[in-house]
């Protein structure tokens, strides 16, 4: 990140193709990634698997986001694997599922898949990426209910073993930049996580939105890296800023306790010694 | 053969904004049914200090619903018909260019066309 100066985005296309958005919410943090790599696309292709986390980005009738979007949902099989490219973006809830089967699929058949997982931060709705034990959505238990009842999926997307796996977030875009380039030059099955800061459902204010992002990011609640070839590369440095940072961006949930604090700070230290750092 | 019910929506809607956002909408581009007036809702909008900004483009990379656009001197404007007053953008700004500026209110009208205190 440091060989690039403050005039970059101009360098950017200038050509939006994601032109809806009526339907998100003030600061969303997934309407900001899916226009941060149909930038870094560049024409490069469409989203033709875009399901669950997406749709409400494509806008509504009559004005709905075609040219960026086909809306159909995620696969085991997809009928156009003979295409070169095919890019996917969906959400870690119903769609984890189908989006795992379909990047193992490809894998086997050897198609170029690039898919996009959208994480929502907060987490709080019912879907199969999370445990037994997750409170229901009228009665959110607050922060810790992203980290403590989720399932890892990331890890459940590694053990697919893609050819390229990175994970990323809208508050450093020129990490997702490089990253979506990579992906799709990597010439087969890539997954990319997103962690997608969302003010309505954390309850803070839209403009924090990217503050949010960038506290869980550097404080090791997730991690940012690249895994390629076996070999992982750290993006962004984590572990100086405390996790209590990000706890006091939102101020409208439940305050952890000392308990809970420690549960959290073990789990950023946890997050970071599962993740083999070989090239920094 | 009678067309589906979204169909026949669509084309209310495409007549009700006029046929300018018909071509836009066909063209993939996004404009408000309520036409060029901006969202009666938004609280704050965007207001740019041009002496500090230096064009970096950052407001506009950031912006999540694609509601900054370069002008032809190279500076940033919001777009009223799509911006959500979010305050993203002067959050990223490098040199502090962009500031919140509280949105007009409206005119309130009665049922008979009065304005209400």
């Amino acid at each position: 990140m440091d060989r690039y100066s403050v005039f970059v985005p101009r360098l950017l296309p200038e050509a939006e193709d994601f032109v809806a958005g009526l339907r998100s919410c003030p600061g969303c943090g997934q309407a900001m990634a899916v226009r941060i790599i149909a930038k870094a696309m560049a024409n490069a292709g469409r989203f033709p698997y875009g399901a669950t986390a997406v749709d409400p980005h494509a806008g509504g009738l009559p004005y709905e986001n075609w040219p960026l979007f086909d809306g159909k949902t995620l696969e085991p099989a997809p009928a156009i694997s003979k295409q070169n490219k095919i890019i996917a973006a969906a959400g870690e809830s119903s769609a984890l599922q189908q989006g795992l089967e379909m990047l193992s699929v490809v894998r086997r058949d050897k198609t170029a898949l690039v898919y996009f997982c959208l994480f929502n931060e907060s987490g709080v709705e019912r879907h199969a990426g999370q445990k037994k034990d997750c409170p229901m959505p009228d009665a959110p238990a607050g922060i810790l209910a992203r980290f403590r009842h989720m399932k890892d999926c990331l890890a459940r997307a590694r053990a697919v073993k893609p050819a390229y796996f990175a994970t990323a977030c809208p508050a450093y875009p020129f990490d997702l930049i490089e990253k979506t380039a990579a992906a799709l030059a990597c010439g087969g099955p890539a997954f990319i996580g997103v962690l997608c800061p969302c003010p309505t459902g954390c309850l803070y204010d839209a403009a924090v939105s990217i503050a949010a992002g960038k506290s869980a990011v550097e404080a090791g609640l997730f991690p940012l890296y690249e895994l390629r070839q076996g070999r992982c590369k750290k993006s962004i440095d984590a572990g100086p800023v405390p996790v209590g940072a990000y706890v006091q961006l939102q101020p409208a949930l439940p305050k952890p306790g000392a308990k809970e604090m420690t549960e959290l700070e073990s789990f950023a230290g946890q997050n970071l010694q599962e993740c083999p750092f070989q090239d920094n | 053969m009678k067309g589906s019910i979204f169909v026949d929506k669509a084309n209310k809607l495409s007549v009700k904004a006029g046929p300018q956002s018909r071509l836009r909408a066909a063209a993939g581009g996004m404009t408000c049914p309520a036409g060029e007036t901006g969202f009666a809702w938004r609280e704050k909008r965007p207001a740019w200090d041009l002496q500090r900004c230096f064009k970096c483009g950052m407001c506009w990379l950031a912006c999540p619903d694609s509601a900054i656009a370069p002008d032809g001197q190279g500076y940033y404007a919001s777009l009223d018909s799509r911006c959500k007053g979010c305050g993203i953008c002067a959050t990223v700004c490098l040199n502090d260019a962009i500031t919140m500026a509280p949105e007009q209110a409206p005119p309130v009208k009665g049922k008979r066309g009065s304005k209400v205190a």
